[in-house]
């Protein structure tokens, strides 16, 4: 399925081009902005293109939440923008992949001393990059690369310009806390005074390594050690995660926030002081008076004062490593970047501009102006990310270590030492040179599924009685073929060569952009790997699907059973109410149940009589808020299913039984089981194929927790997929999903053999 | 030959069905005697099979008391009324075999494994079901699940049998056999048994005694010849027989009839059709002419209608064989009926005696 998705996405690229008469060259600039920015970059373009003769521009703006992954994927394969706006954490990445190229030229004394402090080194990367050609034909793709990874050289280059910079910062509620406090114990004394009728001191994102940051800084915490190798367990940093552990026992910050949930505290006068960025302000209620001052200093127990740092991002305009057009980029970048236009985006997007002078125009004294003082200021004392290719697998294991000291309260020393040493272990593959294969073994691999599929032909067409025979009865049934075609073509385009890509891509290795063939070799390591998941994994989604699919048959056919009943009154109504959960798109339910889910603001516990108890932090509690939510999604398609299967038995057969002297138990199990069997066992089959992949659920309810310990193959899939590094793990990814699709084949054909025993009762 | 049969009376005593404002079942009394087969006979909808499922406890009952041997069982639950059921469709298990379909009232009710082995055994014996023994319902043809639901029914040796229209949903030829069947069960076991059925043969062949139902009333019970030959009103004088009764205004004829007399009825059977002004006996009719002419073979019928223009009706008889032959469309016949089987009813259709 990923695979398909990641194929459509790729192929929607291919329709950028537009029929204009305009004879200009044309600029493409993606961006990932929403609102008020996205307007004032779309009123500003508009503005770029009635006056400029020599190039036009095109905007793309791309969601969010699949920008990145497009970027990645489109460039490399010359499909891309020729500039676009991100921000500057994987520039690491595209460095290496060519992704974008290096701008040293534009980027002069002048223009580096014009923008504000700080923001250079952001978007400087040094270390190895691929050797490519600044432009130049598309040349990887599947297994046109192979052995070209070697060729990297040290070099370090400016990529970006800064245009806009972003870091969180404190808000405090005005009335709550007038005055900034200058170190965390007076934060935290005030956090305390503030902790009062429901209300929380502070509200952060405290399991999240990008809110954690100004602790870690403050405690002389790194990420990384002096040699530039990613380093989670310094003492400073154990101090830090064991400060902010001792914070939240102390019952000033709630546990389990979310970015939302800070937002929404924050509006309904529940939190006295938050920490998060500009991008908040949108979301902020207008009556609610706050100010913006930057995270104080810690003094650390030898005396030693530190800042507060957050992570600093910079957003920048890239230039495509693969664009023609390098001058019109350069001279578009200067224009987006100009006084005027940095005023604009200043004023009316109240964005953080990198430009310096854009600064002077903030009319004094107005609350917008504060605003953006406020992440000014905090600017100062903040600290880029990292923008070396690792940082980008150090979020999970820190995360994870941060969950587990938070959530199961295991000493900071050792979840970050385990994290760690998970880290190398990812880090380790990462860096792992891809060892090709060579080209015999993608021959051989080929040659086996040409064999298959030929086998397989010839295996049909001797069933219909040779050659002549198929031809024969082809032609008598023209029509129908023609019928079937249109299907049978969206079938292969949509379903079988996406799926043959998908299968494919198992046996290759990709990191930024390259796939090197490997054999077996994902497989094996899934399957015999030293630290593969795999069957741990296999068995939870085993867990989770048996005691799924058992959950909703049970409630589906005990439900169907009362509504079958003929005395019921409003059982129209009733129906309707039981199928609501199934018409109701399941991410939303998902999302409705984790916050049900919530340890102090949630539904369950409230309930439950059980205040603070946090579902997510132990296996079996995280697993069944999962099945929880999942039974309410599963039940009213069983539910359905068994209605109709019970009006197709007849009531004669009950009556019958009755005077046989069967009692309603035993008229259930002797009649009505045995004839509805024969309507349940296709809609079990697929229930336990849906719940297989029941992706939403646990990757919006249980999000893998505690430590991936819930999660499912299939999240397991896109975790490799998206959140492993290296540009995308595609190949384990596909790999999984090969297996997945091998066992739910194996499944359907024992099941259907199995279902077919089962018709012939009727 | 008992067989160990238990046998039990039935007794209905004013009982009454109602779905909120419409009555199913009006104050019927019926008191059935150990061993008697009664048959509920009528058109659809004239609540005899209701009667039959509030007997079997599959319906609750109105009003009124259901007794069996005596007791009070109106609340009893169908399966502790110790009654075997043969449905219209048969109502086999489809997902057992004939076998445990047959054993499926012992099993419920624990019987020795053995014992069960024993009866299923003889039962299938009985009704030729041996070889099909582990068969589905769906293999077998409908004369054949008729006959399992039958053994499902002899093999619980219950306190009474069942039927509910059990012949409808087969051909002319397999209905006759298995009526044959039953009426031989009957004879065996000398179960007492209630039959349903809007079919008049076998009401009249099957039954020891018949309850005509119409509306949800007992139109009339008693023996079956005698219902025939003296039934009780304009009703029941019709609904039984083929073909059907003749009902005429007595002033369309010429026979003598009592003063309160408005209608004369007698079987076509009782009425000679004569050909040519010979003289018939019995008593004379009157005239009419032919309109058509059946030959059955053994048997041969005119009909035509009598009375007045306008309010005519239609009149059949038998007529000799060798006259049919000749009869032509509009050809004259005179009637002579057997006086003793003459009918007449009042203006409320009740039949004069």
């Amino acid at each position: 399925m990923l695979v398909v998705m990641c194929g459509v996405l790729l192929a929607v690229d291919g329709w950028a081009a537009d029929d204009d008469e305009d004879t200009r060259p044309e600029l493409v600039l993606w961006h990932a902005y929403r609102a008020d920015e996205a307007d004032v970059l779309a009123s500003i373009v508009e503005a770029i293109n009635k006056e400029r003769s020599d190039f036009r521009v095109k905007v793309l703006a791309v969601p969010y939440d699949a920008y990145l992954d497009k970027i990645t994927a489109a460039i490399p394969r010359g499909r891309g923008p020729d500039l676009f706006i991100a921000a500057h954490d994987p520039i690491g990445d595209w460095a290496k992949a060519g992704t974008i190229q290096p701008i040293d030229d534009f980027i002069d004394t002048q223009r580096a001393s014009s923008l504000v402090d700080g923001l250079l080194p952001a978007v400087t990367f040094t270390g190895s990059v691929a050797k490519r050609p600044a432009s130049g034909d598309a040349g990887s793709d599947v297994g046109s690369d192979v052995g070209s990874v070697g060729d990297d050289v040290v070099e370090s280059h400016i990529y970006g310009l800064p245009i806009a910079f972003k870091s969180v910062a404190l808000w405090r509620h005005l009335r709550r806390v007038p005055n900034a406090p200058k170190t965390l114990t007076e934060l935290l004394e005030e956090a305390k005074a503030q902790t009062v009728d429901g209300r929380y001191g502070l509200v952060y994102e405290n399991r999240d390594l990008y809110f954690h940051a100004p602790f870690l800084f403050g405690y002389g915490g790194a990420l990384f050690d002096d040699a530039g190798r990613p380093a989670l367990d310094s003492a400073g940093t154990i101090r830090s995660v064991e400060a902010v552990q001792a914070i939240a026992a102390s019952g000033i910050v709630p546990s389990e926030v979310s970015g939302t949930l800070t937002i929404s505290l924050f509006n309904d006068d529940k939190a006295a002081m938050i920490i998060t960025g500009p991008w908040s302000v949108g979301e902020i209620d207008g009556g609610i008076p706050y100010e913006i001052s930057p995270l104080p200093d810690i003094v650390d127990d030898k005396g030693v004062r530190r800042p507060m740092s957050p992570l600093l991002t910079v957003e920048a305009i890239f230039i495509s490593g693969r664009t023609e057009k390098r001058a019109l980029a350069l001279t578009l970048m200067e224009l987006l970047s100009d006084k005027p236009r940095s005023v604009r985006r200043l004023l009316e997007a109240r964005q953080p501009v990198a430009l310096r002078a854009a600064w002077d125009a903030l009319p004094p004294k107005s609350r917008d102006s504060a605003f953006l003082q406020g992440f000014r200021d905090q600017l100062a004392r903040a600290q880029p990310t990292p923008n070396t290719p690792a940082m980008k697998s150090l979020w999970g294991p820190f995360n994870l270590a941060l969950g587990e000291t938070m959530g199961q309260g295991t000493p900071a020393a050792e979840t970050l030492g385990a994290a760690q040493k998970k880290l190398d272990g990812v880090l380790a593959e990462v860096e792992r040179t891809g060892e090709a294969r060579g080209q015999t073994g993608f021959a051989v691999v080929v040659a086996i599924l040409g064999l298959l599929i030929a086998g397989w032909g010839v295996l049909g067409v001797r069933k219909a009685g040779g050659p002549k025979a198929l031809w024969a009865q082809m032609r008598e049934s023209g029509s129908a073929y023609a019928y079937a075609a249109p299907a049978m073509i969206g079938t292969g385009v949509l379903v079988l060569f996406p799926f043959g890509v998908g299968v494919g891509m198992g046996f290759f290795r990709h990191a930024w952009g390259t796939y090197t063939f490997v054999g077996v070799e994902n497989f094996t390591r899934i399957l015999t790997g030293a630290d593969s998941t795999f069957f741990r994994t296999l068995g939870v989604t085993i867990l989770w699907t048996a005691s799924n699919v058992f959950l909703h048959v049970v409630i589906g056919v005990f439900l169907a059973l009362l509504l079958s009943q003929a005395r019921l009154r409003f059982r129209t109504l009733y129906r309707v109410l039981f199928i609501i959960p199934w018409a109701v798109p399941s991410y939303i339910t998902a999302l409705i149940w984790k916050g049900m889910f919530h340890p102090e603001f949630g539904a369950v516990n409230a309930l439950l009589g059980t205040p603070g108890f946090s579902w997510m932090n132990q296996f079996w509690s995280a697993f069944t808020a999962n099945l929880v939510t999942n039974t309410w999604l599963g039940f009213p398609f069983m539910m359905v299913t068994a209605l109709g299967g019970l009006t197709a038995i007849p009531t004669d057969l009950y009556e019958a039984a009755a005077l046989d002297g069967a009692g309603p138990w035993k008229r259930f199990t002797s009649i009505t089981v045995p004839l509805l069997k024969p309507t349940m066992a296709p809609a079990i089959v697929l229930g336990t194929v849906w719940t297989f992949n029941m992706f939403n659920v646990i990757y919006l309810v249980s999000g893998g927790a505690p430590g991936g310990r819930t999660d499912i193959l299939v999240t397991e899939a896109f975790r490799w997929a998206f959140e492993r590094g290296q540009g995308g793990a595609f190949g384990m990814a596909a790999a999984y999903s090969t297996l997945i699709f091998l066992m739910l084949l194996a499944y359907n054909m024992a099941s259907s053999r199995v279902q077919k025993s089962v018709e012939m009762d009727r | 030959m008992r067989l160990g049969f238990e046998v039990a009376s039935i007794a209905l005593r004013g009982i009454e069905k109602r779905y909120d404002d419409t009555v199913v079942v009006k104050r019927l009394d019926l008191e059935i005697a150990n061993g008697e087969f009664v048959v509920l006979v009528g058109p659809s909808g004239c609540g005899k099979s209701t009667t039959l499922r509030m007997i079997a406890g599959l319906e609750s009952i109105s009003a009124g008391d259901l007794l069996i041997d005596d007791t009070r069982v109106n609340e009893m639950a169908p399966g502790d009324r110790d009654l075997a059921m043969v449905f219209q469709s048969y109502a086999l298990y489809p997902h057992m075999s004939v076998r445990e379909n047959i054993a499926f009232g012992l099993v419920v009710r624990k019987v020795d494994k053995a014992e069960i082995v024993k009866r299923v055994d003889d039962a299938a014996q009985m009704l030729g079901l041996t070889p099909l023994l582990d068969r589905k319902p769906k293999q077998l043809s409908g004369g054949q699940r008729q006959r399992v639901a039958m053994a499902r029914a002899v093999v619980r040796r219950p306190k009474a049998f069942l039927f509910d229209e059990p012949l409808s949903n087969l051909d002319a030829k397999l209905r006759m056999e298995v009526r044959a069947e039953i009426a031989g069960l009957r004879r065996r076991f000398g179960t007492t048994t209630v039959y349903v059925t809007h079919d008049q043969v076998e009401a009249m062949t099957l039954a020891d005694r018949v309850v005509v139902l119409n509306d949800g009333v007992a139109q009339q019970i008693g023996a079956p010849l005698d219902v025939f030959r003296a039934p009780a009103n304009r009703f029941v004088a019709t609904f039984l027989g083929t073909p059907t009764m003749n009902v005429v205004d007595v002033a369309a004829t010429q026979a003598k009839a009592p003063s309160t007399a408005l209608e004369l009825g007698v079987r076509p059977h009782d009425v000679q059709a004569r050909v040519g002004g010979v003289a018939g006996e019995g008593t004379y009719l009157g005239a009419m002419s032919v309109e058509h002419v059946e030959r059955l073979g053994q048997e041969s019928f005119v009909y035509g209608h009598i009375g007045v223009e306008g309010k005519a009706k239609r009149f059949g008889a038998l007529v000799d064989e060798d006259a049919a032959g000749s009869l032509e469309h509009g050809a004259k016949v005179t009637l002579w009926a057997r006086p003793d089987r003459l009918c007449f009813f009042d203006a409320a259709g009740l039949r004069l005696s």
